[in-house]
């Protein structure tokens, strides 16, 4: 059973693997041609869900437990 | 798979016939234009009852790309765009010539294998524009 930490750390190292796919395509030579320019904005596409799908993930238990933290740090210190 | 494996399994509520009719325009103008493979992949390829697009790549070999519906030029700038006039996502897949595999790619065919919130990888339905 995967925790929303692993599915954040899948999402977000396939988030980069596509980052980096479209940044060879932005650098290549064939961004040039109406062929490149549909392949790189395809791409662009993807990446732009991913980081849709990033973003909407709940917050981990961590943020949870960060932000539950500072609640408390913040009573303790009369914040 | 074959167009009418396609039709026939994807084709079961009146909403997704109505897709499907779309998905076969895109397709036949594709195949005009020289296209020889397309992926299919999204909820259209589920057993969902409600979908409301499809997820479409291109495969670019033979393609005359310059007489295209310009739309399809700029994927992610049209998008909204694309997918009133298609019906779904029209994709450009992305071919890296094999001797500059130094450094890991992905392309646009491998994230529609990767299974949502999971490791695991998952089929797409190829199809070949010859049969249609």
């Amino acid at each position: 059973m995967k925790t929303q930490d692993d599915i954040s750390a899948i999402t977000r190292c396939r988030l980069a693997l596509c980052e980096q796919s479209l940044a060879r395509l932005e650098q290549s030579d064939a961004i040039n041609t109406t062929i490149g320019r549909a392949q790189a904005s395809s791409m662009r596409c993807v990446v732009a869900d991913l980081r849709t799908a990033l973003a909407a993930d709940p917050p981990t238990f961590h943020q949870d437990a960060d932000a539950r933290m500072s609640r408390e740090e913040a009573v303790r210190t009369g914040v | 798979m074959r167009w009418h494996e396609v039709e026939r399994t994807f084709s079961f509520t009146r909403e997704r016939r109505m897709l499907t009719r779309r998905l076969r325009n895109v397709l036949d103008m594709l195949k005009a234009h020289g296209c020889r493979r397309a992926y299919l992949d999204g909820s259209f390829t589920t057993l969902c009852r409600t979908v409301d697009d499809f997820d479409l790549v291109w495969h670019p070999e033979g393609v005359d790309v310059d007489r295209l519906d310009p739309i399809l030029h700029d994927p992610y700038g049209c998008r909204d765009a694309i997918k009133q006039r298609y019906g779904g996502d029209v994709l450009a897949l992305e071919v890296f010539p094999d001797e500059q595999d130094d450094v890991e790619h992905v392309t646009i065919l491998d994230v529609f294998q990767w299974k949502q919130a999971s490791s695991d990888r998952k089929g797409i339905v190829q199809m070949r524009l010859e049969d249609l």
